[in-house]
């Protein structure tokens, strides 16, 4: 479980980068790269370490057009420890 | 073979290695074991080399060789990478290394630095290496975290050592490394030349295996801990650089264009060199690179196997130095029919004593500092 206050950020090896060639994004971290659909992107753009769980899950909340906030809330949460458990993102100081 | 007209792969990572050269002389190195050595690529080949393989579709660039540090343009190559956008990463031994240095790479835009770690006492690292001193390596880890730069510890695994995973991840740990990479030794190049020295027991691997998984669990999401097993203690066979001239592009010191660090080694395939017409002619039509792409080429058991796809048959380097013969399933393959010669070197490993083994270096150094 993540706690509401952590401010996730992006691991200092993993790199968010647009790839031409396909349009998308792109996380970018040693010897590998995973390509990221526009949800998973918005997310990983308020991972700066500055905001907290909670104020991102508002931020997309107020996005996300027909979904309530338990169901957003849910899908950060979900894609976010996926992401911890491959060392991408980070919720230490 | 690649019809003229196919699209080929995209490939995703450019291994740029810059120089043979290297201070070390590590008894595993993928180095070539016999290298006339053509002429070292120019700056501004290799310049040319990574815009156009970004181009390509190229991602990342891994900077390494021998030791990339060797050379003085570093600097110049380094920046011309990252203006091409691609991630960069330095894999070096960190032994001629000054945190001035560093300073300065970090500032041109280095994204990681992977650094090697040949043993944990002194003793045994100039025995595996020749000369490097992990006080040297801790102090330029160190550099590494304080420039903000993430950092790799990456060491090769061999009978001698492959019983300190528990100490290596305590200390990928107290250096703050974010990747730790237990690599076990592949048995081509130097490391075929001293097999009988550095290939471990079954039950030493188990445990090396148990201990990484056990590390990885206990710090997830803080360490990665990257255990690669060697494929001769494996039951299935490494998919060897994602698949031959697929993902990944190598281009050799004097500018071959190959599909990984030991496709020079084999007999009878003509490789194109970088610099020479652009990269992505090369990339299409390089017969050496074209040899192997696809499953045309593939004889049984792989032909017909459900894990072609998952394995592209295995390592072509491995298969020729173990077999003679280029086209047969890796015989690291239990369903391969030679797979009797890697059931026979692990045997021998079981067997032979733990007593030190004679070992065989590359050449002395050709750079010292």
């Amino acid at each position: 479980m993540i706690p509401l206050d952590a401010r996730p950020r992006l691991a200092a090896k993993a790199k968010l980068r647009f790839d031409r060639h396909s349009g998308h994004h792109m996380l970018v971290y040693p010897d590998r790269g995973m390509t990221l659909n526009p949800s998973a992107v918005a997310i990983l753009e308020l991972c700066t370490g500055e905001r907290s769980l909670t104020e991102i899950i508002d931020a997309l909340h107020l996005r996300a057009s027909g979904a309530t906030r338990i169901e957003v809330q849910r899908d950060i949460e979900a894609f976010l420890q996926s992401m911890h458990d491959r060392t991408l993102i980070r919720f230490d100081p | 073979m690649n019809p003229t007209g196919t699209a080929p792969p995209r490939p995703y990572t450019l291994v740029a290695e810059l120089t043979y050269k290297c201070p070390l002389r590590c008894v595993y190195c993928s180095n070539p074991v016999h290298y006339a050595g053509g002429a070292e690529l120019a700056t501004e080949t290799w310049q040319r080399v990574f815009s156009e393989a970004e181009a390509l579709g190229v991602m990342q660039v891994h900077l390494t060789g021998g030791e990339p540090l060797l050379r003085a343009d570093l600097e110049e190559l380094l920046e011309s990478a990252h203006g091409a956008g691609l991630y960069t990463s330095l894999i070096t031994s960190a032994v001629t290394l000054t945190r001035e240095r560093l300073a300065g790479l970090a500032q041109r835009g280095l994204d990681h630095v992977q650094i090697s770690i040949q043993g944990l006492t002194d003793e045994g690292a100039t025995r595996i290496a020749g000369r490097s001193r992990l006080r040297d390596k801790l102090a330029a880890a160190a550099w590494v975290r304080e420039l903000g730069m993430p950092l790799t510890l990456n060491v090769v695994l061999h009978r001698e050592n492959i019983e300190e995973v528990p100490a290596l991840v305590q200390l990928a740990l107290s250096v703050g490394a974010e990747r730790l990479e237990l690599a076990n030794t592949q048995y081509l190049g130097w490391a075929l030349e001293n097999r009988t020295a550095l290939l471990p027991t079954f039950s030493q691997i188990e445990r090396a295996r148990a201990d990484a998984a056990e590390a990885r669990e206990r710090n997830q999401g803080n360490l990665d801990v990257l255990f690669v097993l060697p494929d001769y203690h494996a039951d299935v066979v490494r998919p060897c650089m994602q698949g031959w001239a697929r993902r990944y592009i190598v281009i050799s010191p004097d500018g071959l264009v190959l599909p990984c660090h030991q496709a020079h080694t084999l007999p009878g395939l003509e490789w194109e060199r970088a610099g020479e017409r652009p990269l992505a002619e090369i990339w299409k039509s390089s017969p050496g690179l074209n040899a192997f792409r696809g499953e045309d080429w593939m004889l049984e058991p792989c032909r017909s196997c459900e894990r072609r796809t998952l394995d592209f048959g295995g390592c072509r380097c491995q298969a020729f130095h173990l077999t003679g013969q280029l086209d047969v399933t890796d015989p690291a393959c239990t369903l391969a029919p030679e797979h009797a010669r890697v059931v026979e070197a692990r045997q021998n490993a079981a067997t032979s004593s733990n007593d030190l083994v004679a070992l065989r270096y590359r050449r002395p150094p050709t750079a010292q500092h």
